[in-house]
């Protein structure tokens, strides 16, 4: 091989390898928005956890919808007043309309240990509002970046808790996934349960109305859920749902 | 012939696109590639012999080798998101058997989705034009720990192109994947295909090629693959 053609053949490469390292191995996040749970004590600020376990506070009052991702509590007996809010983000979930006026209990969850997968804390990622003319389970709401036992998302306490909504479990089929700047993230699906043998899989987006007792059917919506291979500097797992009874 | 990169890309245009300076690296690349063989193979001795008749294909990663005279084709591809290596045995001059392996090499080494398959390609020619379909099985593994694992997956791989003797082939190439999955009631086939454009360029027993292609998937958005492809038949 000639000089010149040695001195073009280098520069070719020279110029491939860093053309395609600018622009030639594209990397893409996950993108999640989480639904921020906040709950505030009037004249208190922000719920403080209980000394139960699992650190789930029972708020117990008159139920007041403020706005369709707002709920009032006032507590009987006195002048408090707890507001439970989420970011529903664009999306359709909503406190249901039959809450108003009814007497209700919000178990909520409390931890220092669930962060958003970009780091922000999630101090209330679980919460289930029983109330409601037939007093029973009317909404569950849950967020989190726990591990469960088969390395995948758990889904956060109280959800589950309750004998008459359904149950919910993470699952992988590993058939959707994104190349992440850390890792694969594998889009992974819900499988939701209705305590008499039925299921549901919903991928994430998905959403499904299912009865699970004689009242009314409940609307459930698989936000997303993910886990993290050949990553070890990000949160491995995401889950995130909500299921509410419909009219 | 060796083609100048000059005489088909001039420099304004090799300095415009990713494609343009990828297409202009070829046929550098595959000049210095070429070995000087020892003994000539009858297609490299073309002319030498007056009573010998060259095959007119030449050895081919996307078209394969079977007509080139040459039985045997060893590749390495280094690309995103799969880089790997594969091995092919002609048949015939129309059918070539073959394994390959592919892993996202440059995106997480050997830790994420490595595959294996076999497959069986056919590739008839007329004249200039060239067309491959290629049927392929094998396994993938996921990486992690957690289920499922690993799936099977069946996969259909076309191509048409045309060779323009002594400077490149041209091609577009088409594939659609199936692979199965499988949990706990939940069982199935998901499926994923690709749609690209490439380049190869054949000099003496080696063989350079770069593609660009879409790696599209139901329900997420395509991921840009590229890769670089450099061939041997002995």
């Amino acid at each position: 091989m000639s000089a010149g053609r040695l001195e073009r053949a280098a520069r070719a490469g020279v110029t491939l390898a860093a053309a395609l390292a600018v622009s030639g191995c594209p990397t893409r996040e996950i993108s999640v928005t989480p639904f921020h749970l906040t709950v505030d004590v009037e004249g208190q600020g922000p719920l403080s956890p209980p000394a139960a376990d699992p650190p789930v506070a029972a708020i117990a009052g008159a139920a007041h919808l403020e706005g369709d991702a707002t709920l009032a509590i006032v507590e009987p007996g006195g002048p408090t007043t707890v507001r439970i809010a989420f970011d529903p983000a664009g999306r359709a979930v909503r406190f249901p309309a039959a809450l108003e006026g009814t007497p209700v209990t919000a178990y909520v969850l409390v931890t220092d240990q669930v962060h958003a997968p970009d780091g922000t804390p999630l101090p209330y990622p679980g919460l289930a509002v029983v109330g409601g003319s037939a007093g029973n389970t009317q909404f569950m709401l849950g967020e989190a970046d726990l591990v469960g036992p088969d390395g995948l998302a758990g889904v956060p306490l109280p959800l589950g808790a309750f004998s008459d909504g359904p149950e919910f479990e993470v699952f992988a089929d590993d058939t959707e996934f994104e190349a992440t700047s850390c890792g694969l993230a594998y889009y992974d699906l819900l499988r939701v349960f209705d305590r008499s043998g039925g299921t549901a899989v919903l991928r994430f987006g998905g959403q499904t109305v299912m009865a699970v007792d004689a009242a009314a059917p409940w609307q459930v919506l698989h936000v997303m859920s993910f886990h993290r291979v050949n990553c070890s500097s990000r949160t491995p797992v995401w889950t995130q749902l909500a299921a509410w009874r419909t009219e | 012939m060796v083609a100048e990169p000059g005489a088909i890309y001039p420099p304004e245009v090799r300095s415009l696109s990713l494609a343009a300076v990828l297409a202009a690296a070829l046929p550098a690349l595959a000049t210095r590639a070429a070995p000087a063989p020892a003994t000539p193979h009858p297609q490299d001795a073309k002319g030498a012999d007056e009573d010998f008749e060259p095959e007119i294909r030449a050895p081919s990663l996307v078209f394969g080798s079977g007509a080139s005279g040459r039985n045997f084709l060893a590749w390495a591809d280094v690309g995103w998101l799969r880089s790997g290596v594969g091995v092919a045995l002609s048949l015939s001059d129309q059918l070539d058997l073959g394994l390959r392996g592919t892993a996202f090499l440059l995106h997480g080494g050997f830790a994420e989705q490595n595959e294996v398959d076999a497959f069986l390609r056919w590739a008839p020619a007329a004249d200039v034009l060239r067309a491959a379909l290629a049927l392929e099985t094998g396994i993938v593994t996921f990486g992690g720990s957690g289920p499922p694992g690993s799936s099977f997956s069946f996969r259909l791989d076309a191509a048409v192109g045309a060779a323009f003797e002594g400077i490149a082939t041209p091609y577009l190439r088409g594939a659609f994947r199936v692979l199965d999955f499988h949990a706990p009631d939940h069982n199935g086939w998901a499926h994923d295909e690709e749609l690209g454009a490439g380049v190869e360029r054949t000099q003496g027993r080696f063989v350079v090629g770069v593609e660009a292609f879409v790696w599209a998937r139901p329900e997420l958005r395509g991921l840009a693959e590229w890769r670089v492809r450099v061939g041997w038949a002995p």
